[in-house]
């Protein structure tokens, strides 16, 4: 992908498809939420046209209004509790010192929340039985939640990762930094066999489970300064490995901020990032065209560390 | 935030698609506002492979029913969870394309497709790589993604989970037929998924995620009665038989030739037909047993079959070792 010549029809549909309320929704027409939104402003940060700052502005807007009371996102106009894609609002908040205190707010309330716990029963099957288990994992090890009734998952996981990370100025102490731990080891825990990461599951009932390159890219992202860890350096082999089968507007877009957080050419996927908005129009998602605006920006200023 | 639960909840809260979790409550639905026919009616229909005529076969299938298509917008729902060229783990694309066509010439306002896979969130990825968004290109046809639709919190009308309400898209919601599209499998937390479980991919993955955890731990055949309780909508099955899969479904299992389509518009009807198609007793699939109490009929003898008679495509699936004992068709 050129960036001169493939960006600014990129910016345009993202300009278009802002709602009237100053958000975005999953496609142009839907209702604004938080994930489309947060990735809209972020696609809008570095881009002085007056278009491009007055949509910034009022999705700015937007998120700041639906910031809930415990500080953090709910999932979109209409929901009233806070839940998963507040990670990407606090990224999207935090460039902006005015609103440093909401972006502090969203950083507590990720501290404080992550998924469910399974109990004592659980954490006693999981140390004397393990193998009692169907699927290969440490159930004691917490990280963050797609919902708050449910048990933590890698996407979501990684999201928060990179906010904390990235948050460290607004919010730090020893909460955050042992948050953040427990967080790697959870991501740690769910490498698949050979490498790389799919939704959370390595292993059921003795059959290994293989590792989705979109879901390895952003768990490489939230995992940039962890490069020693033998994790990251088995899963940057695994999407190494898988490069050739990114096909897709969001998988080509995190693999290229996976690439150039860690200082890696991506020619290539952006080519094929071209390719697939031709092809598919990135069956009009709108998350999807704010990732690709940002990959074919400066991923790195968004997303790295 | 600290939720204490039991072993089994956590094997349903921990498995991309686990085992049932049983629930302590006593499952309770509104007595009069569902009523069982007396019979249901099931068709099958042979098809050879994918390559011969399927929008008249589907459109045969179809009028053996009494449905209203007319001038109302049609959601066909198909299974698409995960995309392996060597495998056959989705609908095929060209049984989805025939049931468009089918649709459109019964004179429907709309015909879209609509799925929320439950595993991967690279939409894009799974609809293009199946070959599902050349097909519906080619048809000038809408592919919804409903896990990212907007959603509305609907009560739920069977109370076999403690779940209470759930969000459901808008597209289902705003739907006047819902056509559950299937892939004949067996699967290794439930027994068998077919139009009643496919319904799993309705539930929005923005709320609940992926995998769709919550439904998992309240209970997965659970779950699945009371999603199918709650639908808004009249609904119809086609199953694609023609090849389903066997063994370790719904996704690493191996390609059994079946060469059937299944129609109808009781899902335990078409569901029970299914699972005796693939020698598998229905009453021992724990949601069939929930579904029968009072969506539908499961009993042999309550269902007239239409068209091909189940003796002469019936084929012996197989099934990982905890389903071994379903296995054997009893009544049919």
């Amino acid at each position: 992908m050129d960036r001169a010549k493939d960006r600014p029809p990129l910016i345009a549909a993202l300009l278009a498809a802002q709602d009237g309320d100053g958000g975005w929704g999953a496609e142009p027409g839907k209702r604004s939420n938080t994930e489309a939104t947060a990735l809209a402003v972020l696609a809008l940060a570095k881009d002085s046209n007056p278009a491009a700052v007055s949509a910034q502005r009022r999705g700015l807007d937007w998120l700041v209004a639906h910031q809930r009371p415990d500080g953090g996102w709910p999932l979109g106009t209409g929901q009233d509790e806070s839940t998963w894609p507040t990670p990407l609002a606090v990224l999207a908040v935090l460039s902006r010192p005015e609103l440093r205190e909401r972006a502090a707010g969203g950083l507590r309330w990720l501290v404080g929340h992550g998924g469910i716990d399974p109990g004592w029963l659980i954490r006693a099957l999981y140390r004397l039985w393990p193998s009692a288990l169907p699927v290969r994992m440490d159930p004691t090890l917490k990280g963050w939640s797609w919902n708050p009734e449910a048990f933590s998952w890698v996407e979501p996981t990684a999201y928060a990762l990179l906010a904390l990370k990235k948050g460290r100025s607004v919010l730090s102490g020893p909460d955050v930094d042992a948050r953040i731990r427990e967080g790697e080891s959870m991501l740690f825990d769910r490498v698949c066999e050979g490498g790389g990461w799919n939704y959370g599951n390595t292993n059921v009932y003795g059959v290994s489970v293989p590792p989705y390159p979109e879901v390895t890219a952003i768990a490489l992202v939230g995992l940039q300064d962890r490069r020693d860890a033998p994790a990251h350096r088995t899963s940057s082999e695994a999407m190494r490995r898988m490069r050739s089968e990114l096909d897709s507007g969001f998988a080509l877009s995190w693999a290229i901020a996976y690439l150039a957080v860690h200082g890696q050419d991506s020619a290539a996927e952006r080519g094929r990032l071209a390719q697939s908005y031709a092809r598919t129009g990135f069956l009009g998602s709108t998350r999807t065209l704010a990732l690709a605006s940002i990959a074919t920006g400066a991923p790195e200023a968004v997303f790295g560390l | 935030m600290k939720v204490s639960m039991s072993r089994r909840r956590f094997l349903g809260a921990a498995a991309a698609v686990p085992v049932a979790a049983g629930c302590s409550r006593t499952p309770s639905w509104d007595r009069a506002a569902y009523r069982k026919a007396d019979r249901s009616r099931v068709a099958i229909l042979p098809a050879r492979d994918y390559t011969v005529p399927l929008a008249d076969v589907v459109l045969q299938g179809i009028r053996h029913f009494p449905l209203a298509v007319a001038g109302r917008k049609v959601v066909l729902k198909p299974n698409l969870v995960e995309f392996d060229p060597a495998g056959v783990i989705n609908t095929h694309p060209a049984v989805i394309a025939a049931a468009v066509e089918a649709f459109r010439r019964l004179g429907a306002r709309e015909v879209v497709v609509a799925e929320g896979p439950g595993h991967r969130r690279d939409t894009e990825h799974l609809v293009a790589a199946s070959g599902l968004f050349r097909t519906l290109t080619d048809l000038g046809a809408r592919y919804i993604d409903l896990n990212h639709d907007d959603v509305r919190s609907v009560t739920l009308r069977s109370r076999f989970t403690e779940l209470g309400r759930l969000h459901l898209p808008e597209t289902i919601l705003g739907a006047d037929l819902i056509v559950s599209m299937p892939k004949l499998k067996t699967h290794h937390w439930a027994g068998v998924t077919l139009s009643l479980k496919n319904m799993f991919g309705i539930v929005p993955g923005m709320v609940y995620g992926w995998p769709k955890n919550v439904l998992h731990w309240a209970g997965i055949h659970e779950s699945v009665v009371d999603i199918n309780s709650s639908l808004p909508a009249p609904q119809f099955a086609i199953v694609d038989g023609i090849v389903g899969m066997e063994g370790n479904g719904p996704i690493q299992g191996d390609p059994k030739r079946c060469g059937a389509l299944i129609f109808g518009d009781d899902l335990v009807a078409v569901d029970a037909t299914a699972a005796r198609l693939m020698s598998i007793e229905p009453r021992k699939i724990t949601y069939l047993e929930h579904a029968a109490r009072f969506l539908g009929n499961a009993e042999h003898e309550r269902i007239a079959q239409i068209g091909e008679s189940l003796e002469s495509l019936r084929q012996e699936f197989r099934v990982i070792p905890r389903f071994e004992s379903a296995r054997g068709v009893g009544g049919a």
